[in-house]
Protein backbone atom coordinates (compact mmCIF):
# COMPACT_ATOMS: atom_id res chain seq x y z
CA UNK A 1 0.00 0.00 0.00
CA UNK A 2 1.47 3.34 -1.07
CA UNK A 3 2.12 5.77 1.79
CA UNK A 4 0.99 9.25 0.82
CA UNK A 5 0.96 10.67 4.36
CA UNK A 6 4.19 12.66 3.99
CA UNK A 7 3.05 14.19 0.69
CA UNK A 8 -0.32 15.03 2.26
CA UNK A 9 1.42 16.68 5.25
CA UNK A 10 3.64 18.81 3.01
CA UNK A 11 0.68 19.85 0.88
CA UNK A 12 -1.51 20.66 3.90
CA UNK A 13 1.18 22.88 5.46
CA UNK A 14 1.69 24.71 2.17
CA UNK A 15 -2.03 25.29 1.70
CA UNK A 16 -2.31 26.73 5.22
CA UNK A 17 0.53 29.17 4.53
CA UNK A 18 -0.96 30.11 1.13
CA UNK A 19 -4.34 30.77 2.72
CA UNK A 20 -2.77 33.03 5.37
CA UNK A 21 -0.97 35.05 2.66
CA UNK A 22 -4.17 35.22 0.60
CA UNK A 23 -6.11 36.57 3.62
CA UNK A 24 -3.50 39.32 4.08
CA UNK A 25 -3.70 40.22 0.41
CA UNK A 26 -7.48 40.50 0.60
CA UNK A 27 -7.12 42.95 3.49
CA UNK A 28 -4.54 45.04 1.62
CA UNK A 29 -6.69 45.04 -1.51
CA UNK A 30 -9.70 46.20 0.54
CA UNK A 31 -7.65 49.00 2.15
CA UNK A 32 -6.49 50.24 -1.27
CA UNK A 33 -10.06 50.22 -2.59
CA UNK A 34 -11.27 52.17 0.47
CA UNK A 35 -8.60 54.87 0.05
CA UNK A 36 -9.49 55.41 -3.62
CA UNK A 37 -13.24 55.33 -2.94
CA UNK A 38 -12.98 57.90 -0.11
CA UNK A 39 -11.12 60.32 -2.41
CA UNK A 40 -13.64 59.76 -5.23
CA UNK A 41 -16.68 60.18 -2.94
CA UNK A 42 -15.19 63.40 -1.55
CA UNK A 43 -14.69 64.62 -5.10
CA UNK A 44 -10.99 65.29 -4.62
CA UNK A 45 -7.68 63.84 -5.93
CA UNK A 46 -5.62 61.50 -3.77
CA UNK A 47 -3.55 63.25 -1.12
CA UNK A 48 0.24 62.79 -0.94
CA UNK A 49 -0.16 60.56 2.12
CA UNK A 50 -2.77 58.44 0.39
CA UNK A 51 -0.48 58.00 -2.63
CA UNK A 52 2.36 56.89 -0.37
CA UNK A 53 0.08 54.44 1.40
CA UNK A 54 -1.14 53.02 -1.93
CA UNK A 55 2.47 52.55 -3.05
CA UNK A 56 3.22 50.73 0.20
CA UNK A 57 0.21 48.50 -0.39
CA UNK A 58 1.43 47.73 -3.93
CA UNK A 59 4.91 46.87 -2.62
CA UNK A 60 3.45 44.69 0.13
CA UNK A 61 1.29 42.83 -2.43
CA UNK A 62 4.36 42.11 -4.56
CA UNK A 63 6.35 40.98 -1.51
CA UNK A 64 3.54 38.60 -0.58
CA UNK A 65 3.46 37.29 -4.16
CA UNK A 66 7.19 36.65 -3.94
CA UNK A 67 6.64 34.78 -0.69
CA UNK A 68 4.11 32.61 -2.54
CA UNK A 69 6.72 31.78 -5.19
CA UNK A 70 9.24 30.73 -2.57
CA UNK A 71 6.62 28.66 -0.80
CA UNK A 72 5.62 27.02 -4.09
CA UNK A 73 9.24 26.16 -4.95
CA UNK A 74 10.06 24.71 -1.55
CA UNK A 75 6.80 22.71 -1.40
CA UNK A 76 7.25 21.17 -4.84
CA UNK A 77 10.88 20.38 -3.96
CA UNK A 78 9.84 18.60 -0.75
CA UNK A 79 7.16 16.58 -2.55
CA UNK A 80 9.67 15.71 -5.29
CA UNK A 81 12.21 14.47 -2.72
CA UNK A 82 9.69 12.35 -0.82
CA UNK A 83 10.13 8.58 -0.76
CA UNK A 84 6.64 8.20 -2.27
CA UNK A 85 7.80 9.57 -5.62
CA UNK A 86 10.89 7.33 -5.65
CA UNK A 87 8.77 4.23 -4.93
CA UNK A 88 6.29 5.15 -7.67
CA UNK A 89 9.09 5.65 -10.20
CA UNK A 90 10.53 2.20 -9.46
CA UNK A 91 7.14 0.52 -9.83
CA UNK A 92 6.35 2.15 -13.18
CA UNK A 93 9.78 1.16 -14.49
CA UNK A 94 9.07 -2.46 -13.52
CA UNK A 95 5.72 -2.41 -15.29
CA UNK A 96 7.37 -0.99 -18.42
CA UNK A 97 9.88 -3.84 -18.36
CA UNK A 98 7.06 -6.39 -18.19
CA UNK A 99 5.32 -4.72 -21.12
CA UNK A 100 8.55 -4.90 -23.14
CA UNK A 101 8.48 -8.61 -22.36
CA UNK A 102 5.02 -8.91 -23.96
CA UNK A 103 6.24 -7.03 -27.03
CA UNK A 104 9.28 -9.32 -27.30
CA UNK A 105 6.96 -12.33 -27.11
CA UNK A 106 5.06 -11.01 -30.11
CA UNK A 107 8.28 -10.47 -32.04
CA UNK A 108 9.48 -14.01 -31.31
CA UNK A 109 6.07 -15.34 -32.26
CA UNK A 110 6.35 -13.51 -35.57
CA UNK A 111 9.69 -15.20 -36.37
CA UNK A 112 8.49 -18.63 -35.34
CA UNK A 113 5.16 -18.36 -37.14
CA UNK A 114 6.74 -17.06 -40.32
CA UNK A 115 9.14 -20.01 -40.41
CA UNK A 116 6.37 -22.51 -39.62
CA UNK A 117 4.13 -21.05 -42.31
CA UNK A 118 6.92 -21.05 -44.89
CA UNK A 119 7.84 -24.65 -44.13
CA UNK A 120 4.23 -25.82 -44.29
CA UNK A 121 3.59 -24.01 -47.53
CA UNK A 122 6.74 -25.15 -49.28
CA UNK A 123 6.19 -28.75 -48.23
CA UNK A 124 2.66 -28.62 -49.57
CA UNK A 125 3.73 -27.09 -52.86
CA UNK A 126 6.67 -29.43 -53.32
CA UNK A 127 4.23 -32.28 -52.84
CA UNK A 128 1.95 -30.79 -55.52
CA UNK A 129 4.85 -29.99 -57.86
CA UNK A 130 6.34 -33.48 -57.61
CA UNK A 131 2.92 -35.04 -58.14
CA UNK A 132 2.50 -32.96 -61.33
CA UNK A 133 5.96 -34.02 -62.56
CA UNK A 134 5.18 -37.65 -61.83
CA UNK A 135 1.96 -37.33 -63.82
CA UNK A 136 3.75 -35.61 -66.72
CA UNK A 137 6.49 -38.26 -66.80
CA UNK A 138 4.01 -41.06 -66.59
CA UNK B 1 -19.70 -10.64 -27.09
CA UNK B 2 -21.00 -9.12 -30.32
CA UNK B 3 -22.74 -10.96 -33.14
CA UNK B 4 -19.87 -9.96 -35.42
CA UNK B 5 -17.29 -11.54 -33.11
CA UNK B 6 -19.24 -14.82 -32.93
CA UNK B 7 -19.56 -15.05 -36.74
CA UNK B 8 -15.82 -14.33 -37.02
CA UNK B 9 -15.17 -17.26 -34.71
CA UNK B 10 -17.43 -19.62 -36.69
CA UNK B 11 -15.69 -18.68 -39.93
CA UNK B 12 -12.41 -19.71 -38.32
CA UNK B 13 -13.80 -23.17 -37.67
CA UNK B 14 -14.84 -23.61 -41.32
CA UNK B 15 -11.43 -22.51 -42.67
CA UNK B 16 -9.67 -24.95 -40.36
CA UNK B 17 -11.86 -27.81 -41.39
CA UNK B 18 -11.29 -27.33 -45.14
CA UNK B 19 -7.54 -26.87 -44.61
CA UNK B 20 -7.26 -30.23 -42.87
CA UNK B 21 -8.99 -32.10 -45.61
CA UNK B 22 -6.96 -30.53 -48.44
CA UNK B 23 -3.39 -30.56 -47.28
CA UNK B 24 -1.50 -33.65 -46.25
CA UNK B 25 1.58 -31.56 -45.59
CA UNK B 26 0.03 -29.99 -42.54
CA UNK B 27 -0.53 -33.12 -40.55
CA UNK B 28 1.61 -31.72 -37.77
CA UNK B 29 -1.09 -29.06 -37.12
CA UNK B 30 -3.98 -29.65 -34.71
CA UNK B 31 -6.70 -32.16 -35.67
CA UNK B 32 -8.94 -32.60 -32.67
CA UNK B 33 -12.16 -30.86 -31.57
CA UNK B 34 -10.47 -28.98 -28.78
CA UNK B 35 -8.45 -27.14 -31.40
CA UNK B 36 -11.67 -26.01 -33.06
CA UNK B 37 -12.98 -24.77 -29.74
CA UNK B 38 -9.71 -22.89 -29.12
CA UNK B 39 -9.99 -21.38 -32.58
CA UNK B 40 -13.52 -20.20 -31.79
CA UNK B 41 -12.53 -18.69 -28.43
CA UNK B 42 -9.35 -17.16 -29.81
CA UNK B 43 -11.38 -15.81 -32.73
CA UNK B 44 -13.28 -13.56 -30.35
CA UNK B 45 -10.03 -12.17 -28.84
CA UNK B 46 -9.08 -10.78 -32.24
CA UNK B 47 -12.44 -9.05 -32.42
CA UNK B 48 -12.04 -7.48 -28.92
CA UNK B 49 -8.48 -6.26 -29.14
CA UNK B 50 -9.07 -4.07 -32.21
CA UNK B 51 -11.82 -2.24 -30.31
CA UNK B 52 -9.18 -1.13 -27.78
CA UNK B 53 -6.83 0.41 -30.32
CA UNK B 54 -8.52 3.82 -30.47
CA UNK B 55 -9.01 4.36 -26.69
CA UNK B 56 -5.50 3.09 -25.89
CA UNK B 57 -3.97 5.40 -28.51
CA UNK B 58 -5.99 8.34 -27.15
CA UNK B 59 -4.83 7.54 -23.62
CA UNK B 60 -1.23 7.53 -24.83
CA UNK B 61 -1.65 10.88 -26.57
CA UNK B 62 -3.31 12.41 -23.49
CA UNK B 63 -0.47 11.15 -21.30
CA UNK B 64 2.07 12.80 -23.60
CA UNK B 65 0.16 16.09 -23.20
CA UNK B 66 0.01 15.65 -19.42
CA UNK B 67 3.78 15.02 -19.49
CA UNK B 68 4.31 18.24 -21.48
CA UNK B 69 2.13 20.17 -19.01
CA UNK B 70 3.99 18.88 -15.97
CA UNK B 71 7.36 19.72 -17.51
CA UNK B 72 6.16 23.23 -18.32
CA UNK B 73 4.87 23.74 -14.76
CA UNK B 74 8.18 22.46 -13.41
CA UNK B 75 10.07 24.89 -15.60
CA UNK B 76 7.86 27.87 -14.80
CA UNK B 77 8.17 27.45 -11.03
CA UNK B 78 11.94 26.99 -11.33
CA UNK B 79 12.23 30.06 -13.59
CA UNK B 80 10.07 32.15 -11.25
CA UNK B 81 12.20 31.18 -8.28
CA UNK B 82 15.38 31.87 -10.29
CA UNK B 83 14.00 35.36 -11.06
CA UNK B 84 13.46 35.96 -7.36
CA UNK B 85 17.01 34.87 -6.47
CA UNK B 86 18.44 37.12 -9.21
CA UNK B 87 16.45 40.09 -7.85
CA UNK B 88 17.91 39.50 -4.43
CA UNK B 89 21.42 39.00 -5.80
CA UNK B 90 21.30 42.26 -7.78
CA UNK B 91 19.19 44.31 -5.37
CA UNK B 92 20.64 43.45 -1.95
CA UNK B 93 23.96 42.69 -0.27
CA UNK B 94 23.18 38.99 0.02
CA UNK B 95 26.49 37.11 -0.40
CA UNK B 96 27.03 35.69 -3.92
CA UNK B 97 30.08 33.41 -4.16
CA UNK B 98 31.42 30.52 -6.20
CA UNK B 99 30.30 27.18 -4.80
CA UNK B 100 33.28 25.92 -2.76
CA UNK B 101 35.71 24.06 -5.06
CA UNK B 102 34.01 25.24 -8.26
CA UNK B 103 35.13 27.50 -11.13
CA UNK B 104 38.82 26.56 -10.93
CA UNK B 105 40.86 25.09 -13.76
CA UNK B 106 40.65 21.60 -12.32
CA UNK B 107 37.08 21.89 -11.03
CA UNK B 108 34.36 19.59 -12.37
CA UNK B 109 31.89 22.46 -12.61
CA UNK B 110 31.44 26.16 -12.16
CA UNK B 111 28.45 27.21 -10.08
CA UNK B 112 27.38 30.23 -8.06
CA UNK B 113 25.72 30.28 -4.65
CA UNK B 114 23.63 32.93 -2.99
CA UNK B 115 23.23 32.88 0.78
CA UNK B 116 19.85 33.91 2.09
CA UNK B 117 18.95 33.69 5.78
CA UNK B 118 22.10 31.73 6.41
CA UNK B 119 21.27 29.09 3.76
CA UNK B 120 23.41 28.82 0.60
CA UNK B 121 21.48 28.02 -2.57
CA UNK B 122 22.63 27.40 -6.10
CA UNK B 123 22.11 30.24 -8.53
CA UNK B 124 20.39 29.33 -10.80
CA UNK B 125 18.68 26.58 -8.81
CA UNK B 126 18.36 23.10 -10.38
CA UNK B 127 14.90 22.13 -11.76
CA UNK B 128 12.64 21.65 -8.80
CA UNK B 129 10.64 18.54 -9.79
CA UNK B 130 13.18 16.22 -11.43
CA UNK B 131 11.80 13.03 -9.84
CA UNK B 132 8.17 13.85 -10.63
CA UNK B 133 9.07 14.75 -14.21
CA UNK B 134 10.84 11.39 -14.54
CA UNK B 135 7.80 9.62 -13.04
CA UNK B 136 5.39 11.25 -15.50
CA UNK B 137 7.77 10.43 -18.36
CA UNK B 138 7.67 6.78 -17.28
CA UNK B 139 3.88 6.86 -17.18
CA UNK B 140 3.79 8.39 -20.68
CA UNK B 141 6.20 5.64 -21.81
CA UNK B 142 3.93 3.04 -20.22
CA UNK B 143 0.96 4.45 -22.16
CA UNK B 144 3.05 4.36 -25.37
CA UNK B 145 3.97 0.74 -24.62
CA UNK B 146 0.26 -0.13 -24.27
CA UNK B 147 -0.37 1.50 -27.65
CA UNK B 148 2.58 -0.37 -29.21
CA UNK B 149 1.26 -3.65 -27.83
CA UNK B 150 -2.28 -3.17 -29.10
CA UNK B 151 -1.06 -1.85 -32.46
CA UNK B 152 1.75 -4.39 -33.08
CA UNK B 153 1.40 -5.60 -36.63
CA UNK B 154 2.81 -9.04 -35.89
CA UNK B 155 -0.09 -10.78 -37.64
CA UNK B 156 0.32 -8.59 -40.74
CA UNK B 157 4.05 -9.30 -40.79
CA UNK B 158 3.40 -13.02 -40.60
CA UNK B 159 1.07 -12.70 -43.59
CA UNK B 160 3.82 -10.78 -45.42
CA UNK B 161 6.29 -13.58 -44.73
CA UNK B 162 3.80 -16.20 -45.84
CA UNK B 163 3.16 -14.31 -49.06
CA UNK B 164 6.91 -14.04 -49.59
CA UNK B 165 7.04 -17.82 -49.33
CA UNK B 166 4.75 -17.99 -52.37
CA UNK B 167 7.55 -16.40 -54.36
CA UNK B 168 9.72 -19.33 -53.48
CA UNK B 169 7.16 -21.70 -54.96
CA UNK B 170 7.55 -20.13 -58.39
CA UNK B 171 11.32 -20.72 -58.29
CA UNK B 172 10.68 -24.17 -56.89
CA UNK B 173 8.56 -24.96 -59.92
CA UNK B 174 11.45 -23.78 -62.13
CA UNK B 175 13.86 -25.99 -60.18
CA UNK B 176 11.63 -29.01 -60.72
CA UNK B 177 11.55 -28.19 -64.42
CA UNK B 178 15.36 -28.16 -64.54
CA UNK B 179 15.42 -31.48 -62.76
CA UNK B 180 13.12 -32.87 -65.44
CA UNK B 181 14.28 -31.44 -68.76
CA UNK B 182 11.78 -32.03 -71.55
CA UNK B 183 8.93 -32.53 -69.07
CA UNK B 184 6.13 -30.09 -68.61
CA UNK B 185 6.67 -27.41 -66.03
CA UNK B 186 4.36 -28.13 -63.11
CA UNK B 187 1.32 -25.92 -63.28
CA UNK B 188 1.81 -23.52 -60.42
CA UNK B 189 -0.23 -20.44 -61.13
CA UNK B 190 0.30 -18.04 -58.26
CA UNK B 191 -2.57 -15.77 -59.15
CA UNK B 192 -5.06 -18.62 -58.96
CA UNK B 193 -3.44 -20.43 -56.13
CA UNK B 194 -4.30 -19.04 -52.72
CA UNK B 195 -2.45 -21.28 -50.37
CA UNK B 196 -5.01 -22.48 -47.87
CA UNK B 197 -2.22 -23.64 -45.58
CA UNK B 198 -0.57 -20.23 -45.59
CA UNK B 199 -3.90 -18.51 -45.05
CA UNK B 200 -4.87 -20.80 -42.21
CA UNK B 201 -1.54 -20.43 -40.47
CA UNK B 202 -1.61 -16.65 -40.91
CA UNK B 203 -5.12 -16.48 -39.57
CA UNK B 204 -4.49 -18.70 -36.59
CA UNK B 205 -1.33 -16.81 -35.72
CA UNK B 206 -3.36 -13.60 -35.97
CA UNK B 207 -5.86 -14.91 -33.48
CA UNK B 208 -3.16 -16.05 -31.10
CA UNK B 209 -1.43 -12.69 -31.38
CA UNK B 210 -4.70 -10.99 -30.45
CA UNK B 211 -5.01 -13.12 -27.36
CA UNK B 212 -1.41 -12.30 -26.35
CA UNK B 213 -2.24 -8.60 -26.78
CA UNK B 214 -5.44 -8.66 -24.75
CA UNK B 215 -3.76 -10.70 -22.02
CA UNK B 216 -0.84 -8.23 -21.99
CA UNK B 217 -3.18 -5.25 -21.75
CA UNK B 218 -5.15 -6.80 -18.89
CA UNK B 219 -2.07 -7.67 -16.90
CA UNK B 220 -0.29 -4.34 -17.44
CA UNK B 221 -3.29 -2.14 -16.63
CA UNK B 222 -4.12 -4.19 -13.55
CA UNK B 223 -0.53 -3.86 -12.23
CA UNK B 224 -0.32 -0.20 -13.14
CA UNK B 225 -3.62 0.93 -11.66
CA UNK B 226 -2.48 1.39 -8.02
CA UNK B 227 0.66 3.15 -9.26
CA UNK B 228 -1.29 5.51 -11.53
CA UNK B 229 -3.69 6.21 -8.65
CA UNK B 230 -0.78 7.10 -6.34
CA UNK B 231 1.00 9.18 -8.97
CA UNK B 232 -2.23 11.00 -9.75
CA UNK B 233 -2.58 12.11 -6.13
CA UNK B 234 1.03 13.30 -5.97
CA UNK B 235 0.72 15.21 -9.26
CA UNK B 236 -2.59 16.77 -8.22
CA UNK B 237 -0.99 18.30 -5.16
CA UNK B 238 2.34 19.22 -6.75
CA UNK B 239 0.77 20.78 -9.85
CA UNK B 240 -1.55 23.02 -7.83
CA UNK B 241 1.41 24.23 -5.75
CA UNK B 242 3.54 24.68 -8.87
CA UNK B 243 0.79 26.65 -10.63
CA UNK B 244 1.32 29.41 -8.04
CA UNK B 245 4.35 30.62 -10.00
CA UNK B 246 2.62 31.56 -13.27
CA UNK B 247 -0.34 32.90 -11.27
CA UNK B 248 2.01 35.13 -9.33
CA UNK B 249 3.52 36.49 -12.51
CA UNK B 250 0.11 37.18 -13.95
CA UNK B 251 -0.99 38.77 -10.67
CA UNK B 252 2.00 41.12 -10.79
CA UNK B 253 1.20 42.06 -14.40
CA UNK B 254 -2.40 42.79 -13.51
CA UNK B 255 -1.32 44.81 -10.46
CA UNK B 256 1.06 46.93 -12.58
CA UNK B 257 -1.55 47.48 -15.28
CA UNK B 258 -4.04 48.42 -12.54
CA UNK B 259 -1.68 50.95 -10.92
CA UNK B 260 -0.75 52.42 -14.31
CA UNK B 261 -4.40 52.92 -15.15
CA UNK B 262 -5.15 54.45 -11.73
CA UNK B 263 -2.33 56.96 -12.24
CA UNK B 264 -3.04 57.71 -15.92
CA UNK B 265 -6.63 56.96 -16.84
CA UNK B 266 -6.42 56.60 -20.61
CA UNK B 267 -8.30 54.31 -22.99
CA UNK B 268 -5.04 52.56 -23.93
CA UNK B 269 -4.18 51.86 -20.28
CA UNK B 270 -7.70 50.57 -19.66
CA UNK B 271 -7.38 48.20 -22.65
CA UNK B 272 -4.06 46.96 -21.31
CA UNK B 273 -5.67 46.36 -17.91
CA UNK B 274 -8.62 44.51 -19.45
CA UNK B 275 -6.30 42.32 -21.52
CA UNK B 276 -4.19 41.42 -18.50
CA UNK B 277 -7.26 40.49 -16.43
CA UNK B 278 -8.57 38.31 -19.29
CA UNK B 279 -5.22 36.50 -19.55
CA UNK B 280 -5.10 36.04 -15.78
CA UNK B 281 -8.62 34.60 -15.86
CA UNK B 282 -7.54 31.89 -18.27
CA UNK B 283 -4.68 30.95 -15.99
CA UNK B 284 -6.86 30.96 -12.87
CA UNK B 285 -9.52 28.75 -14.44
CA UNK B 286 -6.97 26.16 -15.62
CA UNK B 287 -6.98 23.55 -12.87
CA UNK B 288 -3.92 21.34 -13.35
CA UNK B 289 -5.08 19.00 -10.59
CA UNK B 290 -8.17 18.07 -12.66
CA UNK B 291 -6.04 16.70 -15.50
CA UNK B 292 -4.22 14.29 -13.21
CA UNK B 293 -7.48 13.23 -11.59
CA UNK B 294 -8.87 12.47 -15.08
CA UNK B 295 -5.72 10.47 -15.83
CA UNK B 296 -6.49 8.19 -12.91
CA UNK B 297 -10.21 7.92 -13.76
CA UNK B 298 -9.51 7.16 -17.43
CA UNK B 299 -6.92 4.51 -16.60
CA UNK B 300 -9.15 2.92 -13.95
CA UNK B 301 -12.00 2.74 -16.47
CA UNK B 302 -9.71 1.14 -19.07
CA UNK B 303 -8.42 -1.41 -16.56
CA UNK B 304 -11.97 -2.20 -15.38
CA UNK B 305 -13.34 -2.69 -18.87
CA UNK B 306 -10.45 -5.03 -19.73
CA UNK B 307 -11.24 -7.01 -16.60
CA UNK B 308 -14.94 -6.88 -17.57
CA UNK B 309 -15.83 -5.09 -14.34
CA UNK B 310 -18.97 -2.96 -14.64
CA UNK B 311 -17.54 -0.48 -17.10
CA UNK B 312 -18.31 -0.72 -20.80
CA UNK B 313 -15.72 0.09 -23.43
CA UNK B 314 -17.89 3.01 -24.53
CA UNK B 315 -17.87 4.47 -20.99
CA UNK B 316 -14.10 3.98 -20.70
CA UNK B 317 -13.60 5.61 -24.11
CA UNK B 318 -15.64 8.64 -23.05
CA UNK B 319 -13.51 9.09 -19.90
CA UNK B 320 -10.34 8.73 -21.93
CA UNK B 321 -11.57 11.36 -24.40
CA UNK B 322 -12.26 13.76 -21.52
CA UNK B 323 -8.77 13.17 -20.12
CA UNK B 324 -7.36 13.86 -23.58
CA UNK B 325 -9.27 17.15 -23.97
CA UNK B 326 -8.23 18.48 -20.57
CA UNK B 327 -4.62 17.37 -20.94
CA UNK B 328 -4.38 19.04 -24.36
CA UNK B 329 -5.81 22.29 -22.96
CA UNK B 330 -3.49 22.27 -19.94
CA UNK B 331 -0.45 21.56 -22.14
CA UNK B 332 -1.29 24.63 -24.25
CA UNK B 333 -1.79 26.86 -21.21
CA UNK B 334 1.30 25.50 -19.48
CA UNK B 335 3.46 26.23 -22.54
CA UNK B 336 2.32 29.85 -22.35
CA UNK B 337 3.60 29.88 -18.74
CA UNK B 338 7.10 29.28 -20.07
CA UNK B 339 6.77 32.19 -22.51
CA UNK B 340 5.59 34.29 -19.58
CA UNK B 341 8.45 33.38 -17.27
CA UNK B 342 11.07 33.83 -19.99
CA UNK B 343 9.78 37.36 -20.68
CA UNK B 344 9.65 38.25 -16.99
CA UNK B 345 13.05 36.64 -16.27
Amino acid sequence: MLDLSRVNQIDAAAQEAENAIHDLQIELQAEGRLIRRQAFDAGRPLSAAEKVRLQEIGTAMRDLNNALIELSFVTVQQIDNSETVVVLKDRVNQINQNLSGSLDKLRKLEKFAATAARVADVLAQVAQGLAAVAVAVA
Amino acid sequence: MSHKCLMHGFRTVLIWDSSFREEAGVRFLLRNHSALLVALVVGTAACSVTSYEQPVNTFAEASRDADTALKALNRSVTDAYTGLLKQRAAGTNAPVEFKPGDCLVKSDSCRLEITLEGQPQLLPPPPVAGNMVALMESIAAYADNLAALVGADTADEVTTHVNAALGSIESLAATIQEANPGGKKPAVNLSEFKTPVGDAVSWLVGQYVASVKIDGLRRATSEAQPVIAGASQVFQKASERAAIAPKEQMANRVQEAFETFQTHRTAANLDALLLSTEQFNQVLTARPADVFQRMNEAHQALANTLQRKDVTLAEASAMIEQYAREARKLAQIAKSFIDLSSKEG
